[in-house]
């Protein structure tokens, strides 16, 4: 990280505005390098759901070695709710300050020996083991011993962080077995688990309950949202050897039972004014995990009436969100393409309008999921026609702007490709021997 | 190096690389890896892999796919195209592809990607053609040939070189149109593995450098993997070794065929197919290697537990070698390739179409698009 910003966080968010995502990558490169103020790490925040998806190559870095594992845990700040064991990311900066001092001077100079390179998965375990112990211990000295940042915070604020505190101390104390055995789970969502791989999580329970209340609570945290399968951990609660009294176990289910119904409520509803991807995809999952909760008994921990909340929930998000994405978002990102702009800011805006089509199938499955299927088809069948004559109006002004034919033909299948993205390939199809009849009516008949 | 189980090997191992087929990049999750090859009626036919992940192939005609899955428009105007195909060879499935491609099917960037690689192609095609023609100079005792003299770029480039070539005919025996259209034609063979001691990497080259790179990232990855996963690792290298071991060896054997030019046109006519054929053979090899390497390097970002579904399908769709090439290459002992194969299916995924799972799967096929274009 340099002292000289080379630039202001005004153009950097005017720069990550209009990137395609190779762009954003390598501005996201030349972040890294910058001195992080609140407006960097606001347009950063912008973007994340982005960067979620890009999944960039992120450079070695001390903060980032100590940041890896409170990842699994790590929530926007509208999502954190006090009495849950995550971390707000809102609270990360301080985190990373705390942390940071207690780390010994040793391997600071270890990890600049490793800066700017990319992080390894085996090279993160072999530096981390020897880092995340101290980080973790300062950040319990800190909060033990009053750290100035600390004092100057009062009542529930103080709190607050002072339970943030305490869960990434149990992850960065955890992180060098947890994070190797994390990474030998199936991707999310975990459905089904071989005997290797519940043996892997009954294992990890296990371990952390000889620790503490604490400990398994936020493993069991991890667990939940490293598999988007609450009822998994909950049966690998009941089937591992732990050396607690039944009820006590019960207690332990119940209690990750009322979180994650009162954190899928969270989400599911901070789904409703989130970018569409981002909406899109939180839903996706909220609904994994409620089908999950929903498979136990009624006289499980699970309460059921909160489940239905839930998905109602839900389902009003989905309403809304597929609706405006349907008759408004993507059809006005079809429209974009239609005008007259540089190649290059049509490739930009063509992957644009896509992402937003696939968020908007992403919703279309979660209706179907939550049981508005004929909401959804009847939906899908009025707005069809709208994207239909748009392609047919984006050919005849082809016509007119007198473009090459290969510029005609890509102008053309962008709108076939958002078609076939919502409509599915036949209505595609039809899409595109109209149109090839406009472009070049010799070939229209493919 | 695994050794093959012979009842196992023999029964999985195609004739021919003709048998095996040309692997096709479809963008439809289900046809992922799938192959076509010559039928008996003359069209070609799909290998398509058993879509439950199970053993086996489906062998389905051309025209079959489309009322078996639900295609892409990018797959179903690939088969339109790949049914005017005539010589089903890895140069012909690409050259039909990128066509496909450049109409905009997977994308803006896959279409730039192939349009820019067409290029390429014909001017790797033309350069090839050109330093043919230098070397047959040379070698024939031309030294004085100066290239200044003929103005490349201008359109009657063939009448300038038929003056200066007929001087080649009487060591020869041959008329100087015969020569050009010779060289033409080799050039078209000899463009994929490109010539020794040039400035400029064939496409052969390129895919091996893609392969090196993929053998290499996948060892770093798989050393922290253990058990099944390991096993799975070490058969996918130890194939890609195989592999880029003999890719290199055909390479060679390719460029010294082509070192000696004179010999080379002097055969030609007798022998043009023998000739074709081992200097087809290193595209051979290496079909299939360039979209693996392109799968792994679109989930580089992806988590580990990703990356290992990904591992998984790139096991399942190792190209096999062919009884044929096992049996000319140096070292028979071609990695045995097991026949167990799994599948993944994911929360929201039909098994059968890879529904909604499949938005995703066919992004990242279009992705592969780009990288193997």
């Amino acid at each position: 990280m340099t002292s000289q910003p080379m630039l202001s966080a005004q153009e950097l968010s005017k720069l990550v505005d209009g990137a395609s995502d190779a762009q954003l990558l390598r501005i996201l490169e030349l972040v890294e390098r910058l001195e992080r103020s609140p407006e960097i790490e606001g347009t950063i925040a912008r973007i994340r759901s982005r960067l979620v998806a890009l999944r960039p190559a992120r450079p070695f870095t001390l903060r980032r070695l100590l940041t890896v594992p409170l990842e699994p845990l790590l929530v926007p700040h509208a999502e954190w709710v006090p009495g849950q064991r995550r971390i707000s990311r809102a609270a990360l900066p301080t985190l990373q300050t705390l942390a940071l001092e207690a780390v010994p001077r040793d391997g600071k100079l270890a990890c600049e020996s490793t800066a700017g390179r990319r992080m390894e998965d085996a090279r993160l375990l072999e530096l981390g083991g020897e880092l995340w112990p101290a980080a973790a211990a300062g950040l319990r000295g800190a909060r033990l011993g009053g750290h100035d940042v600390l004092s100057r915070l009062g009542g529930a604020a103080r709190l607050h962080l002072d339970q943030q505190i305490e869960t990434a101390a149990v992850l960065l104390d955890e992180a060098p077995t947890l994070l190797a055995e994390l990474w030998q789970l199936p991707p999310r969502p975990v459905v089904v688990t071989s005997p290797e791989e519940r043996g892997r999580l009954e294992r990890v329970l296990t371990a952390a309950a000889g620790k503490g209340g604490t400990c398994l609570q936020v493993v069991m945290e991890v667990l939940v949202q490293r598999t988007d399968n609450p009822v998994l951990v909950m049966q690998s609660l009941e089937a591992c050897e732990l050396r607690l009294p039944r009820d006590q176990r019960q207690g332990f289910i119940r209690r990750l039972a009322t979180q994650c119904a009162s954190y899928l409520q969270v989400r599911s509803r901070g789904a409703r004014e989130a970018p569409l991807e981002t909406a899109a995809e939180t839903l996706a999952s909220v609904i994994a995990s409620v089908e999950s909760l929903q498979t136990v008994g009624a006289s499980g921990p699970v309460d059921r009436r909160a489940l239905l909340e839930i998905r109602r929930d839900a389902g009003e998000v989905v309403e809304k969100r597929l609706d405006e994405a349907l008759r408004r978002v993507v059809l006005e990102q079809a429209s974009a393409l239609a005008t007259a702009v540089a190649p290059g800011d049509l490739e930009s805006r063509a992957r644009a309008a896509e992402k937003a089509a696939r968020a908007t199938s992403l919703l279309v499955h979660a209706g179907r999921r939550l049981g508005l299927g004929q909401w959804v088809e009847s939906l899908l069948s009025e707005t069809r026609d709208d994207y239909h004559k748009l392609a047919r109006e984006v050919v005849q002004g082809l016509e007119a702007r007198g473009l090459p034919r290969q510029e005609r033909m890509l102008c053309l299948m962008d709108q076939v490709r958002l078609v076939e993205i919502l409509y599915g390939s036949d209505a595609a199809m039809e899409i595109l021997n109209e149109g090839l009849a406009g472009i070049e009516p010799e070939a229209a008949a493919v | 190096m695994n050794k093959p189980q012979p009842e196992a090997a023999a029964l999985l191992r195609p004739a021919t690389f003709a048998e095996r087929g040309v692997a096709v990049p479809f963008t439809t999750p289900v046809m992922n890896h799938a192959r076509i090859r010559p039928s008996r009626s003359g069209h070609g036919e799909l290998l398509v892999p058993n879509p439950s992940g199970a053993r086996g192939l489906y062998v389905l005609p051309l025209d079959g796919a489309g009322r078996t899955f639900s295609l892409t428009v990018h797959d179903r105007l690939l088969l339109e195209e790949l049914s005017r195909v005539q010589a089903l060879t890895p140069q012909e499935i690409r050259h039909a592809s990128r066509r496909v491609a450049m109409m905009g099917t997977a994308g803006r960037e896959a279409a730039r990607a192939a349009t820019e690689a067409g290029e390429r192609d014909q001017t790797e095609r033309l350069l090839v053609n050109v330093l043919l023609l230098d070397r047959l100079f040379r070698q024939t005792g031309f030294m004085d040939f100066d290239w200044r003299r003929i103005a490349l770029q201008k359109r009657d480039i063939r009448e300038r070189l038929r003056g200066e070539v007929g001087r080649l005919g009487p060591q020869l025996g041959m008329r100087a149109d015969e020569i050009l259209n010779m060289l033409e034609e080799i050039s078209i063979h000899a463009a994929t593995v490109g010539l020794p001691d040039v400035g400029f990497v064939s496409r052969a080259q390129t895919a091996l450098k893609m392969l090196g790179r993929f053998d290499e990232e996948l060892r770093a990855w798989a050393a922290l993997e253990a058990g099944a996963h390991r096993e799975t690792a070490n058969l996918v290298m130890d194939c890609a070794s195989f592999t880029l071991q003999h890719g290199r060896s055909a390479i060679d054997k390719a460029h010294a065929i082509l070192a000696d030019v004179i010999g080379l046109v002097r055969t030609w006519r007798a022998n043009s197919e023998t000739i074709a054929e081992r200097l087809a053979l290193a595209e051979w090899l290496l079909d299939g290697w360039q979209q693996i390497a392109a799968i792994w390097e679109a989930s580089r970002h992806e988590e580990r537990p990703a990356r290992r579904m990904t591992l998984g399908e790139i096991a399942s769709m190792l190209p096999v070698l062919p009884k044929d090439a096992v049996k000319h290459l140096d070292d028979a002992a071609a990695p045995a390739i097991q026949s167990h194969r799994r599948r993944w299916v994911r929360l929201h995924e039909d098994w059968r179409t890879g529904s909604i799972v499949a938005a995703d799967a066919t992004q990242r096929n279009e992705a592969v698009r780009i990288l193997d274009a």
